[in-house]
């Protein structure tokens, strides 16, 4: 029997109109790496285990999912396979079997390069399924400015309803924030109606602080969503830069009372990942933070692991 | 609950730990469980017994045996019994057994994991991921201390048969923090758990049982603060170790007091946890909530105070409560229906005096003894909550300017064991860290209490000392002469004046005291002659006055070089990048009174052991040993400030030294007292300090080997160890 449900959220209803530069906040920041590691040491063992709590959580992992196709080798036709997938993860039957309608259950977006933009629009008419591109220099941010607004321009153009942009990383290692903060309110301004997602590349900043000082000047100047990683550094989203992160998201809120989205993204593969990640949002962030208008995981291999313990958990093995 | 209804509200939904392997082990032993006596379980004589509780639940649990005190004579004969087989056992054998039962312990795990929190209601989350774990980690590292001891600490032995009384705070823990180190040194052992919370030492002598540990080694006695007692009064009994509130301690070191047993205190007290505006904020709130079953006193910088309160309270409306087995609850019950009550009362007290109190919208559990988490602000100075140590989940919380200010509002509340001290400058964690009166402090974490350092398993040994022969008659044992002067003004101006010296003293640096020792050697080796004549005038025996002048001069070379390399260690923590330093501090002003038999080398062993490692002293001397007096003289040539050594008359023909020894007790300016004289006079300096939290270090009545004495042992008494923990990264 389904009882009366909210339609699920997926975009933000109120935008984060962004705020003049704190320099004070961002000098208090203050972050100590030990307590952190201890703190999401024990994120894990709150990992819903029983059903039907697990196969709840493992669907809500997938609604949040930005499902990602970052290659060199991607083409239109891959894409378009990739949205299929993306409109409907799950078999319908399976989702009935849950007392779900298949119509609701699937990714929050397809995220692509800006040459791949059209492809997904096309295939994703009309299925809830929104359209991403990652933009401005991607993933090193180390292109001339201009090129990178025009590239925010461009996959908007085409049809994105959301770009994760990165940062250039020099801004926060020099402590350049006015700078970072002129240039994400200049993204802001260029991809217009399209959400900004701010890549601040958590594994590239050096300490802890940084992350959590780029994570607010980002919110500052306009970031719809604040994510992790591009998928493309050397240490990509660990549950401590998501806890720093998820912190500067809640002070942000706590302050200026907009809720700024949340995504980490890169190397998350398995849905224990994807659970703990829920975990950390629910106890840092609340409840409130649990769909996909304030949060969202990055990530390409992932909804086949969660398929699998979805089949497995509805279908247990005799 | 269907998955679209889970999805509305995203609840976790129950991740239970199992408590079958427990209630399988209890049922198997119909919950009742004997007493554990030279490997034997058996019923106390008498047959009496009690009830405890699953705290969450407040339904029985199991019926545990009431310990006669014919049963607790029987467990201390057992483990005298063992002692000499144990105590010969060589280390490298103490160690397997110790590795075994630190196998045995990882392998039953889940048993012990369920066990401890039906027992005690610590949410599982800790006992799982914390408390079994470091049990492990405790045994093997006292399994390490067994096989390196004989090499670490030369002539020491263990120091018998230990009669350990164990706290219901991690019950388990304790235990293993105890027994661990105690057979790592040879020490047989009588554990006494904690009234309500006996079955994980049931569950752990069960364990002892498996590997073959000799009969009598450990043995278990259960029951209330009478068997308590029982054990403390058995003269079999060479050592107690007790961890608890400080009034039950203070009992004790009544009880003890003149008996020769050697006791190891920790007394709790309340914890002070110091919030810096420079303190990663959200880290310092998670601290609170790692710690807050037991109560914290958050001492917080003004200008972050409603910052750091807001968060809090956000973070206390988000805590769970309920079944300590669930994974997901932060806060269980607390351990006896007694200790809510006493919560509620200081609750209400608080807030009759005038403190405002907070406490989240969501209501405990009725069922079983919970206690909402509460925060007191705008506490009065003078409120009864604000100096004690609650063992429920209350905060109480108070604001200061400068980090003095933090420091001096510590010292006030008086922290018991440990305190927090969260700041991301180092200088200014470490700078309150070294002044906040306490055995631990945590920069920026809590509750880490891994395995580390020597002064666990040196607490079970002891010098293993040679008693000496006087080597001229002692003075006279005079009767105090009616004439005798009253001894507090005296004792009065000495006190006074070593306080007003303590702070530039214990300032000092070791190489500085050092030098100023090397400088006193020196200047007494230019006046030797001189003093061994004096002396010898004296008692007429040239010989061995100069011998006696000669030690002495050796014995300040030697204390020199001590004040110089009394240095404690560092070493790294688990988990990583947890430095943990070990700070020696000086324990404050002493009064020590001199034995007779070897009057200079007796004073000037434990007299400039105190200095060298940053006391300053307050020495009961007779008039009529004239090589002190030349001793004192040339002090403050040497370099030696004034106040640091004051001397305290008495006259040496007529008259003892008991009765400033008595005052010097009494005194409450005073941090120790060391004593070397009778054996009633010792007595009656342990009974004077059991109330107080005075230090004493006493010969009772023996004579000891002056001459031979290892100087390491007086300037560990005259120190104090401070552990800092100290995590780091960036």
């Amino acid at each position: 029997m389904a009882t009366a449900t909210q339609p699920l959220q997926i975009e933000p209803s109120a935008r984060n109109p962004g705020i003049p530069l704190d320099l004070g906040w961002i000098g208090d920041m203050r972050v100590n790496r030990s307590a952190v590691e201890r703190r999401a040491a024990t994120l894990p063992s709150r990992r819903p285990a029983k059903q039907p709590y697990q196969v709840a959580w493992l669907i809500r992992a997938l609604q949040c999912l930005d499902l990602t196709t970052l290659s060199g080798d991607d083409t239109p036709g891959g894409v378009r396979r990739l949205c299929a997938k993306a409109r409907s993860p799950l078999r319908a039957d399976l989702l009935e079997g849950l007392g779900l309608d298949p119509a609701e259950v699937h990714v929050a977006a397809v995220c692509v390069y800006p040459n791949l933009v059209e492809a997904a629009v096309g295939s994703l008419q009309g299925s809830g399924v929104r359209v991403a591109s990652v933009a401005a220099g991607f993933p090193a941010g180390q292109m001339p400015l201009r090129t990178r607004l025009g590239e925010i321009e461009e996959a908007v153009r085409r049809g994105a309803d959301e770009v994760d942009v990165v940062i250039a990383r020099a801004h926060v290692l020099q402590g350049h924030w006015q700078a970072l903060y002129d240039e994400v309110r200049a993204f802001r301004e260029a991809a217009g109606p399209a959400l900004l997602k701010v890549i601040v590349a958590c594994g590239e900043l050096g300490t802890l602080r940084q992350v959590a000082q780029a994570t607010a000047v980002a919110m500052m100047a306009g970031a719809d969503f604040v994510k992790t990683s591009t998928g493309k550094e050397a240490v990509n989203a660990t549950l401590e830069f998501g806890i720093v992160m998820a912190r500067a998201v809640r002070e942000y809120a706590q302050r200026t009372g907009f809720q700024v989205g949340f995504k980490p993204a890169g190397g998350i593969r398995t849905a224990r990942q994807a659970l703990d990640w829920l975990v950390l949002v629910k106890e840092e962030l609340g409840e409130a933070w649990l769909d996909p208008a304030r949060f969202r995981i990055g990530a390409s291999a992932l909804l086949d692991d969660i398929e699998r313990q979805l089949e497995h958990s509805c279908h247990p093995m005799p | 609950m269907t998955v679209r209804e889970i999805l509305q509200t995203m609840a976790y939904g129950p991740i239970p730990e199992s408590p079958e392997p427990a209630l399988q082990w209890l049922e198997a032993r119909g919950r009742s469980f004997g007493l554990f006596i030279g490997n034997r379980w058996i019923e106390p004589t008498g047959g009496a017994s009690f009830e405890t509780l699953n705290p969450a639940t407040a339904t029985p649990l199991a019926r545990s045996s009431r310990a006669s005190a014919g049963d607790v004579d029987a467990a201390v004969r057992a483990a005298t019994e063992a002692l000499e087989v144990w105590r010969a056992t060589p280390g490298h054998v103490r160690a397997r057994f110790l590795y075994a039962l630190a196998r045995q312990v990882h392998t039953h795990a889940r048993l012990l994991t369920a066990l401890e929190t039906l027992d005690t209601g610590t949410p599982v989350r800790r006992t799982r991921e914390v408390e079994i774990p470091l049990v492990v980690r405790h045994l093997l590292h006292s399994a390490g201390w067994a096989h390196l001891s004989e090499r670490a600490f030369p002539h020491h032995e263990p120091v018998g048969v230990c009669g350990q009384i164990l706290p219901w705070h991690f019950p388990l823990l304790s235990l293993a923090r105890r027994v661990g180190p105690a057979l790592a040194a040879g020490c047989t052992v009588v554990l006494k758990p904690a009234e309500f919370t006996p079955l994980g030492a049931v569950a752990f002598c069960e364990l002892l049982q498996e590997v073959g540990l000799p009969p009598g080694v450990v043995n278990l006695v259960t029951g209330d603060a009478q068997v308590d007692e029982a054990l403390i009064d058995h003269p079999g009994i060479h050592q107690v170790a007790f961890t608890g509130p400080p009034e039950v301690g203070r009992a004790l070191r009544r009880r003890a007091a003149g008996t020769g047993k050697a006791l190891e205190l920790e007394l709790g007290g309340p914890f002070c946890f110091a919030v810096f505006d420079d303190a990663d904020l959200d880290s310092a709130v998670e601290g609170v909530v790692d710690a807050i079953g037991v109560g914290l006193h958050l001492v917080v910088q003004e200008s972050v105070a409603d910052r750091f309160l807001t968060k809090l309270r956000a973070r206390v409306e988000r805590l769970r409560t309920g079944d300590p087995l669930d994974h997901t609850t932060d806060l269980g019950p607390v351990v006896a229906p007694g200790q809510l009550e006493r919560i509620r009362h200081l609750c209400e007290v608080a807030v009759r005096e005038g403190a405002r109190m907070w406490q989240p919208s969501w209501e405990v559990p009725k069922e079983g003894f919970f206690f909402p988490p509460t925060l007191f602000t705008d506490v009065p100075p003078s409120a009864t909550i604000t100096r004690a140590e609650v063992l429920g989940p209350v905060l109480v919380a108070t604001t200061f300017r400068t980090p003095q200010e933090a420091v001096e509002l510590a010292n006030t509340i008086g922290c018991g064991l440990v305190a927090s001290v969260w700041s991301e400058d180092i200088s200014t964690a470490l700078d309150v860290a070294r002044q906040i009166r306490t055995g631990t402090v945590w920069v920026n974490s809590t509750n880490l209490f891994d395995a580390t350092g020597r002064e666990a398993v040196r607490a079970y040994l002891r010098p293993a000392r040679r008693l000496g022969v006087p080597v001229r008659a002692p003075c006279p044992e005079g009767a105090e002469g009616p004439a005798a002067p009253d001894p507090r003004p005296p004792v009065e101006a000495a006190v006074e004046a070593a306080r007003r010296a303590l702070p530039g003293w214990r300032a000092t640096s070791g190489h500085t005291r050092a030098q100023i020792l090397y400088d006193l050697a020196h200047s007494l080796q230019g006046r030797l002659g001189e003093v061994v004549r004096r002396v010898a005038g004296m008692t007429g025996d040239a010989q061995s006055a100069r011998a006696e002048v000669e030690a002495s001069i050796r014995r300040l070379f030697a204390l020199a070089a001590w004040a110089d390399q009394n240095d404690g260690w560092v070493c790294h923590g688990h988990p990583p990048r947890h430095l943990v330093a070990a700070v020696p501090e000086p324990v404050g002003v002493i009064g020590i009174v001199c034995p007779k038999e070897v009057p200079l080398l007796g004073f000037v062993t434990l007299t400039v052991a105190a200095i060298a490692a940053g006391n300053t002293a307050v020495v009961v001397l007779s008039d009529v040993h004239p090589g002190v007096a030349d001793f004192v003289q040339v002090l403050g040539a040497s370099g030696v400030p004034a106040g640091v050594i004051n001397v305290v008359g008495y006259s040496g023909v007529t008259g003892t030294p008991d009765p400033l020894a008595r005052t010097l007790a009494q005194h409450n300016g005073l941090d120790a007292v060391w004593y070397f004289g009778s054996a009633e006079g010792a007595r009656a300096v342990e009974l004077a300090c059991a109330g107080t939290p005075q230090r004493t270090w006493v010969s009772r009545g023996e004579s000891w080997d002056w001459w031979n004495l290892d100087e390491e042992e007086a300037v560990r008494h005259a120190t104090q160890v401070k552990v800092i923990w100290i995590p780091y990264g960036t």
